[in-house]
């Protein structure tokens, strides 16, 4: 791999950094990336030392920007790292830059960022899909190996769908959360998004693993998980999923691919699969109301200058400073909590998550992966063309209940259609995600990954 | 007749080295902003890590008030906003909070029954001066343990001597410093009348309560109000009051913005808290046995009076000083004249507790052995705690260094009398005439010239003596 | 479709000033998907226990142990305004 070389020398750091900045000019994946910024590798030694990667900008790096691509951190520079962060620094890594995102991590686009969209690599007419659009674009676009998104609702397997590569959405609580900004705690987890699956794979082997700054990290177990009848055995959704003819093709070329592979794979329903946007949008909201409520202008971010009394500036700095679909969200989750309706939306909604996890725990009990669209269609079109808010989130029905469960996930291109990817999701058991990865593997030469227009390969960047 | 219901909503800050979610000092600073951290200003990104110490201390207490602990405890968000509040929630117990049902059997008080006890996070401190509101987060995060009692309470006396009591308990148990002026323990009430028979009435609840005195002040006063108002027919506003002490009286405070809803849910960054057998079993041997407790035994076993119980129970390590002193063989009159008397004298003017003076119980029981024996009189015995208590010295090396020995030797002792005889002529020749009244005179010159360290038993007896 | 009042209430609950024409554009998209969570009704969950922490912890705590942050001052010189070591904001009465 030429990666590793890219920032051995101030020569090839400067070159790399003209070609992002050059190439990344229609595409604005990155809302931050100051080659200043660039520092040799804190560790020459191990397989991912000298690698360059890309950050979602809910995610903190130390003396670089946390925005969250709101107007109320716009200014807001982290003091501290990300554990991942730490990890990966100390694995040789090096942070380039902050990727652009839907505002707080609530979109499907990216569009929702206060900085402007970002336009997928593929075609710039579309979306890339959301809300770690920033981080799968720039990837998919060859600026960066690999990078961090984080996934509360499928917000890194939709993007990775979109852009073509591939999105790991890691079981809740193997990668510690501490330093990711929280959309939605109990949901929310650091994902990787990459174009080489072994990469991806090694990626997350650093990055997970309890931390005692956040106690909702769980000891990644030492030994691999075994498929549970020796072999690898596959389930899918089968039914009338309400695809694009392009994902209906894709997803079934999939399937066949894992039959003439000689897997074992049979279809399956999930009952729960028509309510879980309620369900999920109930508790995602909820608890988004409270995290969100710390930005409130007195001890840092944005603040309104017409506030005259605390409470006007609280409620000017939040009303001047988040953008609309954070304010919906924000309402929402107020509404679901407020007495006299919690017992109705968000204690239903918790009880009804208990049923879905039932559900999975059945299919993990006689089988390894599911496989499952990761979208109901390809990247859409910026603006009043694409999707509308409301039908975006109904189109989240097949990644959030990999995060109402707190299973792990994978989203994988199974080739290109029409000029845009199309791509697919495997479940896998908790803490089975080099299942993800076998399977993934298994499918690696029928679908490879695919080059966007004018893709630059790396050792182009500094040759 | 009309009948009153008060309840108690008792705060204390725990005894802990760290905050409750994040490794910062807990310890009050006059240096704004100083102990904090990305944790406890509510930073984005950062997530909280319980302090095992606040749990142990807060099962400690629900222990003592002995509380049914919940099998799984669960941390929730309480919502609201305020500037003094970073995250704008507060960390709390609401559904499953660590103590529930529990029961206070004080002597004087009626049985109180305890509603719950909780564990959160205080908030921090604002300021408002001219057209400024100043934040200091230096208390955020501080361990807070919340008692909630039910509304057993029939007289505002009762509520103070509760309080007095829990304020001793909490100390007992070294979990909590007890200071209700700098604001480690913290009462609200409420209160409501009715006619009897009728159950409760609208609640009302009274902050900004400062010390014991305003707790029974404010009751007082709030009950004569509602009850004239009960009486006259009207009706009683459910309402939160704030006690004015400058004016002697409860003030409505006039609330800023609508009813609050707190729209608590469970802290998805915290796992719930099953506490263990082994963990339960460690918080047991924590238990003491507690001040009311130990006031009626002292009564009931030394036969002390109620005021010398209540004076010996004060503080445990004063308790613990006077039994371990009858362990060692002092008697209970002795330990207990000296521990009111001159200790309590010696401490009082170095402004020192039992605990930080260098007074132990060896210094004492040795100090009374030597005034029983004989070897000191009482006035070096006083002489000598004096030092005791100022000085990390031995007894032993106290007494020899300040001369404190009686005069055994009496030869010494008849060389001073005889020459207290020749300078008091007069006197003396007064005394042989029959008046019996200048003999404490002499003796008083005795002991003067001997330095107070003659026996002033052996020196009236020489004198008669010599005299006669 | 959620009353406006309702919606104002919840706004203030949330600290979210809104104007008339934010609150009509967002009592729409609000009421839209109150409705949808509406469906959630209608799901037997008889005997499920909610679900809401999904890792397997439990019992995390942390020592007693005193780390000092060096962050302090950067914090400070972080905020909007500050006076000497206080955060300030304005109290205009």
């Amino acid at each position: 791999m030429i990666w590793n070389e890219i920032l051995k020398t101030e020569e090839n750091r400067k070159k790399y950094a003209d070609f992002v900045s050059r190439a990344d000019k229609d595409i604005h994946s990155f809302l931050e990336f100051d080659a200043e910024k660039i520092a040799p590798p804190e560790n020459t030694e191990g397989c991912l030392a000298g690698l360059p990667f890309g950050v979602k900008d809910n995610i903190a790096v130390k003396d670089f920007k946390l925005t969250c691509a709101s107007k109320i951190l716009e200014n807001f520079v982290s003091p501290y790292n990300a554990t991942a962060i730490e990890k990966l620094e100390k694995a040789g890594c090096v942070p380039v830059g902050k990727t652009n995102m839907d505002e707080f991590g609530m979109g499907s686009s990216t569009d929702c960022s206060a900085f402007g969209g970002t336009n997928n690599p593929w075609n710039k007419e579309c979306v890339t899909g959301g809300s770690s659009g920033g981080s799968a674009a720039a990837v998919a676009a060859g600026l960066v190996p690999f990078a961090l998104g984080s996934d509360t609702g499928g917000s890194v397997r939709q993007p990775a769908a979109f852009c073509g590569v591939y999105g790991l959405k890691p079981t809740y609580g193997s990668v510690s959360r501490f330093g990711l900004v929280a959309y939605a705690s109990s949901l929310d987890v650091i994902g990787v998004v990459s174009r080489d699956l072994d990469l991806a794979e090694k990626v997350f082997e650093v990055i997970r693993g309890e931390d005692e700054k956040d106690q909702t990290s769980i000891p990644y177990p030492e030994k691999k998980a075994e498929p549970v009848n020796g072999k690898l055995s596959f389930t899918y959704l089968e039914g009338d999923l309400g695809l694009t003819p392009e994902i209906e093709k894709g997803y079934r070329a999939c399937i066949q691919a894992i039959r003439d592979r000689g897997f074992e794979i049979k279809g399956v329903q999930i009952p729960s699969l028509e309510y879980v946007i309620p369900v999920y949008y109930t508790i995602a909201t909820a608890e988004a109301s409270a995290n969100l409520a710390r930005f409130n202008g007195v001890r840092y971010g944005y603040r309104s200058k017409n506030g005259e009394t605390p409470l006007e500036l609280m409620q000017k700095s939040r009303n001047e400073g988040f953008g609309d679909e954070v304010k919906l969200r924000i309402l929402l989750g107020t509404y679901v909590l407020r007495s006299g309706f919690q017992d109705q939306y968000y204690g239903k909604a918790q009880k009804i998550r208990t049923k879905i996890i039932n559900e999975f725990k059945d299919i993990f009990s006689y089988s390894d992966i599911f496989v499952v669209p990761a979208f109901p269609s390809q990247a859409f079109r910026h603006g009043n063309a694409g999707l509308t808010q409301y039908q975006q989130k109904v189109a989240d029905k097949f990644t959030v209940t990999a995060n109402l469960t707190g299973l792990p996930a994978l989203s994988l291109p199974v080739g290109v259609d029409n000029g845009l990817p199309v791509g697919v999701q495997f479940f896998a058991d908790y803490c089975s995600e080099n299942l993800l990865f076998d399977a993934a593997r298994q499918l690696a030469d029928v679908f490879p990954v695919a080059t966007p227009p004018g893709f630059v390969p790396a050792e182009k960047i500094i040759g | 007749m009309i009948e009153t219901f008060i309840g108690l909503e008792i705060h204390i800050q725990l005894l802990t080295k760290t905050k409750i979610f994040c490794n910062c000092k807990n310890e009050f600073s006059h240096i704004p902003n100083t102990n904090v951290c990305p944790v406890c200003m509510g930073y984005p990104g950062v997530l909280p890590r319980l302090n095992e110490e606040a749990v142990r201390k807060a099962y400690i207490v629900c222990r003592a008030l002995n509380c049914h602990l919940n099998e799984k405890a669960v941390f929730e968000r309480k919502n609201y906003f305020y500037p003094d509040l970073p995250k704008n929630y507060q960390i709390s117990q609401f559904a499953l909070p660590f103590g529930v049902n529990g029961l206070v059997e004080i002597d004087g008080v009626p049985k109180i029954r305890i509603h719950e006890a909780h564990l959160e996070e205080d908030a921090g401190k604002l300021v408002h001066e001219g057209m400024t509101s100043y934040c200091d987060f230096n208390r955020t995060g501080t361990p807070l343990l919340e008692i909630v009692t039910e509304p057993d309470f029939k007289k505002p006396e009762d509520a103070e001597l509760f309080l007095q009591n829990f304020r001793k308990m909490v100390r007992y148990l070294r979990v909590c410093d007890g200071n209700m002026e700098e604001g480690s323990m913290r009462c609200d009430v409420n209160v409501s009348v009715n006619f009897e028979g009728k159950g409760l009435g609208r609640k009302v609840e009274i902050k900004n309560l400062n010390s014991f005195r305003h707790v029974r002040l404010a009751l007082q006063h709030e009950i004569q109000r509602q009850s004239k108002m009960l009486t006259a027919g009207e009706t009683i506003v459910q309402e939160t009051r704030l006690w004015n002490d400058e004016k002697k009286r409860t003030e409505s405070m006039r609330s800023k913005e609508d009813a609050n809803d707190y729209r608590y849910f469970p802290e998805p960054d915290l796992p719930p808290y099953y506490p263990a057998p082994e963990f339960l079993a460690a918080i047991e041997k924590e238990q003491t046995e507690l001040p009311w407790i130990r006031k009626r035994r002292f009564i009931n076993e030394y036969k002390l009076a109620d005021d010398g119980a209540e004076f010996l129970t004060e503080e445990r390590e004063r308790a613990d000083f006077f039994e371990a002193a009858l362990n060692a063989g002092v008697s209970v009159q002795s330990a207990s004249s000296w521990m009111r008397g001159e200790i309590a004298k010696g401490l009082n003017k170095n402004k020192m507790s039992l605990k930080d003076s260098h007074l132990t119980v060896e210094k004492f029981v040795t100090l009374i052995k030597l005034l029983d024996e004989g070897k000191i009189n009482s006035q070096g015995a006083k002489k000598a705690m004096e030092i005791l208590i100022c000085e990390d010295k031995d007894t032993a090396d106290v007494i020899r260094e300040n001369n404190l020995m009686q005069m055994a030797d009496s030869g010494e002792l008849e060389a001073v009398v005889d020459k207290v005889i020749a300078g008091n002529d007069k006197v003396v020749q007064q005394i042989k005439g029959g008046d019996q009244k200048p003999i404490g005179f002499l003796i008083g010159q005795i002991m003067k010239a001997s330095g107070g360290k003659a026996d002033p038993k052996k020196a009236r007896e020489l004198l008669l003596n010599k005299i006669s | 479709m959620m009353e406006k009042e309702e919606l104002y209430k919840t706004a203030s609950l949330a600290r979210l000033e809104l104007t008339e024409k934010e609150a009509d554009d967002l009592s729409q998209a609000v009421s839209q998907m109150i409705e949808y969570f509406s469906m959630m009704e209608k799901i037997d969950v008889t005997g499920l226990e909610p679900t809401t922490h999904v890792s397997a912890g439990k019992n995390r705590v942390r020592k007693d142990e005193i780390v000092e942050s060096s962050l302090a001052d950067r914090m400070i010189e972080a905020a909007p305004e500050h006076d000497d070591r206080f955060i300030t904001i304005p109290h205009v009465l």
